[in-house]
């Protein structure tokens, strides 16, 4: 039984990941489930992503929260309980997905949720070099998907890749470990493993296999979804999509961290809290210590 | 529609709540957080003051906080103001120890409140009641509040109370570095054999050494040959606190505010052991040396704290473990890289925003303009508050015109308005501002007694009236009216403006400080030979260089001020400004100068003369001119020198000025030590001295030896090197910051009679 039923309310599933790992991508992947509901970052500062294109759900969370500016206001100051009433309002017998990245939920309310009101969560990784080089170009660009950014060839930083690196290394780890002590099930896609293949039905196969856990909708696996999102960046070496590639690459050889930055966190952090192998308690709001 | 608008609370996106007058970590932090945010062109930030109870004597800004109030990045929310914010932060339990007096210019949705020390010292001892803290942040503020300790230490300290029901976050909230100003030199090299520089950066306060000269000893390596120990933050206190003469390889400088990025650089390593009594709440000082790559000692209790970044030992190891690490240069490399390393990892990006987003902080999107920055419209019917300035002055227009070089350099939105004794306050009013002329009561020929009656009425009306944001007082007698007002008003910040230079006879009148929130000395010149009453107080008070009415570089340049006196430029410009002669005989004097003056041709005299005095009689010269004008420091650079009294305002304008002046002290026994200040200047090569009743036979041969123009040059000469006046910039910082602090620092049961 879910908590959804328990609720009167839909189910919750929480797609947790840094932002640039592709999980726009994967989100659409998942569209086309009358009983899945896939918003994206309901939590951002900027907005309540993906009820936009859910006006019926809008109208009716606008209505009871108070206008557009009191659920985006919602939103951010109590996002448990606003969360709760977006439940309410889709309704039970469905399921929502949303996405949180870090810097949106602090510990304690992301606990709650997670704890309180989610049936499964999903974690999703990429490579930590080329998930920063992504973000680094999205800034540049101040566009957040479906622009080519191959042509740009910014200079990245050793020491703002490894505080960047850092951080998203401690966000995930700690929501890992709140999934795991809170005993939901928790599904791990890995961008570069899952998603970046260049058949869209292995990518399918892979989800469904990597998504099994979770009784998603028989329909909302991906197979045969066609995404409008592409790969952003065409350019193959992660060190040659930016300007100082090889200088960043001795600078971490010698650093002895250049398998870590070419490895995402599913080699090391979260995969060790997923085999409960850690027991630290990393902080979970923004990724800062 | 404009009147509606009036009634809205301005809005601005994130408020620092602080007592930020705290020179410490907690001052650092918060401008370290502002340093950050500033960049970021779509937030909107305003600056609540709090004066807080710990801090009794009057501290200013901390300057790095003072820097962003001064570039207006920053909004301040004065008391009498509305605003709203979402997120408000409160730096520091202690500034909500006490409810505040009055009700805050703010509205929050959500409060912040950071825990910056341990609620208990590691004896134990209750240092805060976080449980009557969070009541009177909800009680004035805003019902949401969140508690963020600042570190592990901070929060461990919380697990024993469990009477505050406000949720503690889950995240830390640590002190933000901003690694770009703490450059990491990678490939510097490890220290030669034969020395060694360690070091240390804290407040001077005993808890942070070691409890024992034994572990001091040790720790930092005393008297060892080849290692240079530099204590930035030592002082006399160290001899105290340990009993004993400090070491000779002890290179020990005062604490100050100036970046500390040079002092750290110059280390190779960086040791730090306190008091056992102390509790570090999270180390910045470590954090800042870590930041620059130092090799690191601490005591074991950091470890948790810093991991692998430093090395943890007793003091009687520190010797032997530096050693060991020089002696292996890839070791020591290692440790530098493993410090910097840790600071990346916690330091090294923008987090501040992104933690005011993780509790709720809603971005607008819009690129932050003047207006948005300036939280209008919302203000744009709102009124400017009030100081007022009250003064004495029964002979001259010093302290008038000391307060106008303060009142003049305030911010927009505080309304300068003068209550004074002075019979030139037309001065003031014929610049704009509006006066209240109180009559002292020799001009009235009244009863002391009654007339202090009269004018405790008269301030209490005006206080009454005017609502000011503060009262600063500006004399030496502070009449027993005044001290009866203020009595009446004790949530009122008042400020006493006392000069140095007092004479024995006004010694009752230190007893008056009491009366006032705060006192502030300008700065003197020749305060070294100062002996008066007031030398003894200076650590009491708060202390800025002299007071400048006109800055010198905003004077008119010297062609322009010798055209608008009809100056040739073969004359040689004497000013003569010999005051008002009210209560000290400078007839004779007069008479005397001006006739040595006008024996040399090239002379032209310019006779200031003061608004209060009659116009002197003769005599006719064409080259003798006498004008009233004020300020008359606008053309002093038509002046080849000058003849004057050595009161406060003419001593400083004409030294730092640059005129080459000959000082006539007035030496009536109610004045300050005019002769301190001229006797000063002639020791020193910056000016002559003639007493009148002393050495009126020299007055000729002073004169001539002014006249010299080889004599002037040297004398303009060293005057130039004399350090810029910024007291006036200065006081009105001070009087801004103080006039906008809500205040926190008296219990109820303090401020009225029961």
């Amino acid at each position: 039984m879910t908590r959804a039923m328990h609720d009167s309310a839909a189910g919750l599933l929480v797609l947790l990941t840094g932002q640039r790992a592709g999980s726009n991508y994967f989100l659409s992947m998942l569209q086309g489930s009358a009983e899945l509901v896939v918003l994206s970052e309901v939590f951002n500062p900027r907005a309540v992503y993906g009820l936009s294109t859910k006006p019926r759900i809008a109208a009716e969370l606008e209505a009871r929260l108070g206008g557009a500016e009191g659920v985006h206001r919602a939103f951010r100051l109590y996002p448990e309980a606003a969360l709760l009433e977006l439940r309410r309002v889709i309704g039970p017998g469905k399921q929502v997905l949303i996405k949180i990245c870090p810097a949106q939920v602090h510990g304690n309310a992301l606990r709650r949720i997670i704890s309180a009101q989610a049936d499964g969560a999903i974690l999703l990784t990429r490579r930590r070099l080329e998930q920063y080089v992504s973000f680094v170009k999205a800034l540049q660009t101040r566009q957040w998907h479906t622009v080519a950014t191959t042509e740009l060839s910014p200079r990245v930083g050793v020491d703002p890749f490894l505080s960047w690196a850092a951080d998203i290394d401690r966000w995930l780890a700690g929501v890992a470990r709140i999934c795991r002590d809170a005993g939901i099930a928790l599904a791990h896609v890995d961008y570069d493993r899952h998603l970046s293949l260049p058949d869209p039905e292995h990518v399918a196969e892979h989800l469904e296999r990597q998504l099994a856990g979770l009784a998603l909708p028989p329909c909302a696996t991906g197979r045969k979804q066609q995404s409008f999102f592409h790969r952003q960046d065409g350019a193959s070496d992660c060190f040659g999509r930016f300007a100082n590639g090889a200088e960043m690459r001795a600078d971490l050889s010698t650093l002895g961290l250049l398998d870590y930055a070419l490895s995402s966190q599913a080699d090391d952090g979260i995969a060790r809290v997923l085999d409960g192998s850690s027991s630290a308690s990393p902080q979970v709001g923004s990724g800062s210590s | 529609m404009q009147q509606a608008l009036s009634l809205m609370p301005a809005e601005v996106d994130v408020v620092f709540v602080l007592d930020a007058r705290f020179e410490g970590g907690v001052s650092t932090a918060v401008a370290a957080e502002l340093d950050e945010l500033a960049r970021d062109h779509e937030l909107s930030i305003g600056l609540l003051l709090v004066k807080a109870h710990l801090l009794r004597l009057p501290w200013p800004i901390h300057p790095a906080i003072r820097a962003h109030i001064s570039s207006g990045r920053v909004q301040i929310l004065r008391p009498g103001e509305e605003w709203a914010c979402q997120l408000a932060l409160v730096h520091h339990p202690v500034v909500f120890e006490h409810m505040p007096r009055a009700p805050l210019p703010l509205r929050a949705e959500r409060v912040i409140l950071i825990l910056h020390h341990p609620m208990r010292d590691a004896a134990g001892t209750l240092q805060y009641d976080i449980a009557r803290v969070v009541g009177n942040i909800r009680d004035s503020l805003c019902e949401d509040v969140l508690v963020a300790p600042v570190s592990k230490v901070v929060r461990d300290t919380l697990g024993f109370h469990r009477s505050c029901d406000a949720e503690i976050t889950a995240e830390d909230w640590t002190n933000f570095l901003d690694l770009n100003a703490w450059p990491f030199e990678a490939e510097k090299p490890p220290p030669p054999p034969d020395r060694l520089v360690i070091g240390r950066h804290t407040r001077p306060d005993p808890q942070k050494w070691p409890d024992a000269w034994a572990d001091a000893e040790l720790a930092y390596l005393a008297g060892k040959d080849g290692i240079e120990v530099r204590i930035l933050g030592g002082g006399p206190f160290l001899e105290e606190l340990y009993g004993a003469t400090l070491p000779s390889n002890w290179v020990v400088s005062e604490f100050t505010f100036s970046p500390v990025q040079e002092f750290l650089q110059g280390l190779d390593a960086y040791v730090y052991f306190h008091s056992d009594a102390w509790r570090e709440a999270f180390g910045r000082n470590v954090m800042e040396a870590l930041a620059c790559g130092l090799v690191t000692i601490l005591p074991p209790v950091f470890e948790e704290l810093f991991g692998d970044a430093a090395i943890y030992c007793t003091p009687v190891d520190v010797l032997p473990t530096l050693l060991k690490l020089r002696a292996d240069a890839t070791a020591w490399q290692a440790q530098r890289q493993r410090a910097r390393l840790w600071a990346v990892r916690n330091f090294g990006r923008g987090v501040v925003r992104e933690r005011l987003n993780l509790y709720g902080l809603r971005a607008t999107g819009a690129e932050l303009t003047q207006s948005r920055q300036a939280g209008l419209p919302a203000l744009a019917g709102r009124r400017s508050r009030p100081v007022l300035f009250l003064s004495t002055n029964g002979v001259g227009v010093g302290h008038l015109t000391q307060q106008l070089a303060i009142a003049e350099r305030l911010p927009s939105g505080l309304q300068p308005v003068f209550a004074s004794m002075c019979l030139s306050l037309h001065i003031a009013a014929e610049r704009g501002h509006p006066v209240f002329y109180l009559p002292h009561h020799r001009h009235l020929g009244a009863d002391p007694a009654r007339w202090n009656l009269a004018l405790a009425e008269s301030i209490f009306d005006l206080v009454r009236h005017l609502q000011p944001a503060m009262l600063a007082y500006d004399g030496t007698a502070v009449f027993g009216g005044v001290v009866n007002a203020l009595g009446e008003f004790p949530d009122l910040t008042t400020l006493w403006v006392r000069r140095a230079m007092w004479r024995e006879c006004h010694r009752p009148f230190l007893h008056s400080a009491g009366a006032f929130t705060t006192v502030v000395e300008p700065g003197e010149l020749a305060s070294d030979m100062d002996h008066g009453p007031t030398r003894d107080q200076r650590a009491l008070v708060h202390t800025v260089p002299p007071i400048l009415h006109i800055d010198p570089e905003t004077r008119l340049d010297r062609n322009a001020a010798r055209a608008h006196y009809g100056l040739e430029s073969s004359d040689i410009a004497v000013a003569l400004q010999l005051g008002s002669g009210a209560d000290y005989e400078m007839t004779l004097v007069r008479q005397r100068v001006l006739t040595a003056l006008l024996a040399d041709p090239r002379v032209v005299v310019l006779e200031i003369v003061s608004p209060l005095a009659p116009m002197p009689t003769g005599p006719a010269s064409p080259r003798l001119q006498q004008i009233r004008e004020f300020p008359s420091f606008l053309y002093s650079r038509a002046m080849d020198a000058a003849v004057g009294v050595a009161g406060y305002n003419a001593f400083h304008e004409q030294l730092l000025g640059g005129i080459p002046t000959l000082f006539v002290p007035n030496e009536a026994p109610e004045m300050d030590s005019q002769v301190t200040r001229a006797q000063w200047a002639e020791v020193r090569g910056l000016g002559l001295c003639l007493r009148a009743r002393h050495g009126i036979g020299d007055l000729s041969s002073r004169v001539t030896q002014l006249l010299d123009d080889e004599f002037r040059r040297d004398i303009r000469a060293r005057l130039l090197r004399l350090a810029p006046a910024t007291g006036a910039r200065q006081m009105a910082d001070f009087v801004a910051d103080y006039s906008a602090m809500s205040r926190t620092d008296r219990a109820p049961q303090q401020s009225y009679l029961r």
